[in-house]
């Protein structure tokens, strides 16, 4: 995911409001789906294309931003009495949980699913914007086979839960997890340095506290000094940052995805508290073959053909010593 | 809210090479090809390009109409485009001269794989996961292939995914019911993680594909031009930089072309 992607992710960024725009009108009889998107963005739409055009209902498009007028919006949505509304990112999911509380919901492109408190919300289902862990080190076990012992920091009231899941997915792996709580990120080089001996990689988990730039400059200068490989969750911008690799969500699949829900709602009748929250299908795995050479890393032949290739893009000597 | 929204960063973008004006472009069309690597491919096809001063340079395009667009113009005389369109293209004549060999193999294929479970190739209203081409964006042409081959995918829906391996993992997480993948994703992730591929099963074998060919475009290509575009393509093998392109794109080497492969 790019930047301006992920910071529509997030809910950060502001598009002007457009109004909806139908995509696809099917016969009369079939439902009508509406997608609210977070702001409007090529990338979304590229993926939802195919979605649309699979899709054996009606659909409309609208873009939300955090300052236009909800109630417009809302009565616009309404009107059209969907049948299921598919939110993508932060803003468009707050607007269809606060104005749409028992219409189908199906969410996506939101970071931390576990924040949607989704037992008080049996109207929606979510595909989740983070793999499980095992699904991420499989991928980063292409590049990294021999990977055993990954050191990772944490900030405990955040990702406690996360964790906790990661080390039991990874241990069944063979693969320790050494996930070290800090209360700030102001801990981290302390807790690096005090850590770093014996592991065979740094992992930059989804943490909303330790995913900051600071953090991430500081770990990159150092595992690149110390020669240790250092991986990431959640964005690309990651690794073509500095990062060895990064493992983040494949937005083609996603809208493939979202179609099997659909199907599972609408043609099959199940309800979407049934179908819960859904992990990501696909990844893009994105190495970056400057840090790869400036740790001594050489890739595999046999996994070339599956791995998208970065060059660290500011100046900052990787690659170079 | 996370803060890794506020790094400083540059996305990689997905561009074309330059090329000079003395450039002649070898364009290149294959919906089978990784798109997601295409910017690898490029790069690393020009290095070889630039380091044997071939004045060649690899332009890629994604859609069908791009390619016949460029293949239309006259000063274009190379291309390595799919070995189905070259039988099926219409147009202007392609002779292919060379072709990619991976281990020895001219040819590639795609098995469809499951979990073992319930009757093999029944996968109607069920979900497979399977990299798309570049203008089939729905997977129809994938499922019409299927049906074709006695697969039951009536109301199947294709789950698109950029790259074998993670159509694999998706089956293995249950997240669909089945994956097209070629056997080299099988056996990577046989190396990396046995255990995840050792229920699966394979219930179909789709048809061999030649590996798209180095063609030259009508008569448009001296001899002498030929002659030197062919013995350069010969070299990647041996060169670093031709060895990355080739491993980029899943092959080791280019050998002559035989009539009877288009026929296969």
């Amino acid at each position: 995911m790019g930047l301006a992607c992920l910071l529509a992710v997030l809910g950060t960024t502001c598009t002007p409001l457009s109004v909806g725009q139908r995509l696809v009108m099917k016969a009369p009889d079939r439902p009508t789906i509406v997608i609210v998107k977070s702001s409007q963005l090529e990338a979304l739409d590229i993926p939802f294309t195919a979605f649309t055009s699979q899709v054996d209902a009606s659909v409309w498009s609208f873009v939300v931003t955090p300052e236009q007028d909800d109630e417009a919006l809302a009565d616009e949505i309404s009107a059209l009495q969907p049948a299921l509304i598919v939110a993508l990112g932060a803003t468009a999911t707050t607007l269809a949980f606060e104005r749409f509380p028992n219409t189908p919901t199906l969410v996506a492109l939101v970071v931390n699913y576990r924040r949607l408190q989704l037992a008080q919300r049996p109207n929606v289902m979510v595909i989740a914007l983070e793999p499980p862990a095992a699904a991420e080190f499989i991928q980063f076990q292409l590049v990294l086979p021999t990977l055993r012992r990954v050191l990772a920091f944490y900030a405990p009231h955040e990702s406690a839960e996360l964790v906790k899941s990661a080390k039991v997915q990874l241990a069944a792996m063979d693969i320790e997890l050494v996930a070290i709580p800090v209360s700030s990120i102001d801990d981290v080089p302390d807790a690096y340095q005090a850590n770093k001996k014996g592991k065979d990689a740094v992992w930059f988990l989804n943490d909303s506290v330790i995913m900051n730039p600071k953090t991430f400059a500081y770990l990159r200068t150092h595992t690149l000094q110390d020669r240790l490989p250092f991986i990431a969750s959640l964005s690309e911008d990651f690794a073509v940052n500095g990062a060895l690799m990064s493992v983040s969500v494949d937005l083609r699949s996603l809208a493939g995805q979202a179609l099997i829900m659909e199907k599972l709602l609408v043609e099959q009748g199940k309800k979407p508290s049934e179908i819960g929250v859904q992990p990501p299908i696909g990844a893009k795995l994105v190495v970056n073959t400057d840090v790869a050479k400036a740790i001594g890393l050489e890739l595999p032949d046999d996994i070339q053909p599956f791995i998208r290739k970065a060059r660290t893009h500011t100046a900052r000597g990787a690659g170079k010593d | 809210m996370i803060a890794a929204a506020l790094l400083v960063v540059t996305s990689a973008t997905l561009t074309a090479s330059t090329a000079s004006a003395a450039d002649s472009l070898i364009y290149f069309y294959d919906p089978d090809a990784n798109h997601q690597a295409i910017v690898d491919i490029t790069n690393a096809f020009d290095g070889f390009l630039t380091k044997i001063g071939l004045g060649a340079k690899f332009q890629p395009l994604a859609a069908r109409s791009a390619f016949e667009a460029s293949v239309a113009k006259p000063d274009t005389q190379f291309v390595i485009v799919s070995s189905d369109y070259v039988k099926n293209g219409k147009g202007v004549s392609l002779v292919p001269v060379l072709v990619p060999s991976a281990n020895g193999d001219t040819f590639y294929h795609k098995l469809l794989v499951d979990r073992g479970m319930g009757a093999p190739g029944e996968l109607d209203g069920l979900a497979i996961a399977a990299t798309l081409t570049g203008e089939d964006q729905s997977g129809q042409s994938v499922l019409s292939r299927l049906q074709d081959g006695g697969v039951k995918v009536k109301g199947a829906a294709i789950v698109p995914v950029s790259k074998d391996i993670d159509a694999l993992l998706a089956l293995s997480f249950g997240q669909v019911q089945a994956a097209l993948v070629t056997p080299n994703s099988l056996a990577l992730l046989k190396r990396i993680k046995p255990q995840l591929v050792a229920s699966i099963r394979q219930v179909y074998q789709m048809p061999k594909i030649l590996r798209s060919p180095l063609c030259v475009v009508a008569d448009r290509a001296s001899p002498e031009r030929k002659r030197e575009i062919v013995e350069a393509f010969k070299r990647m093998s041996k060169e670093e930089e031709g060895q990355q392109a080739m491993r980029t794109m899943g092959f080791d080497q280019w050998v002559v072309f035989e009539p009877g492969m288009l026929k296969k």
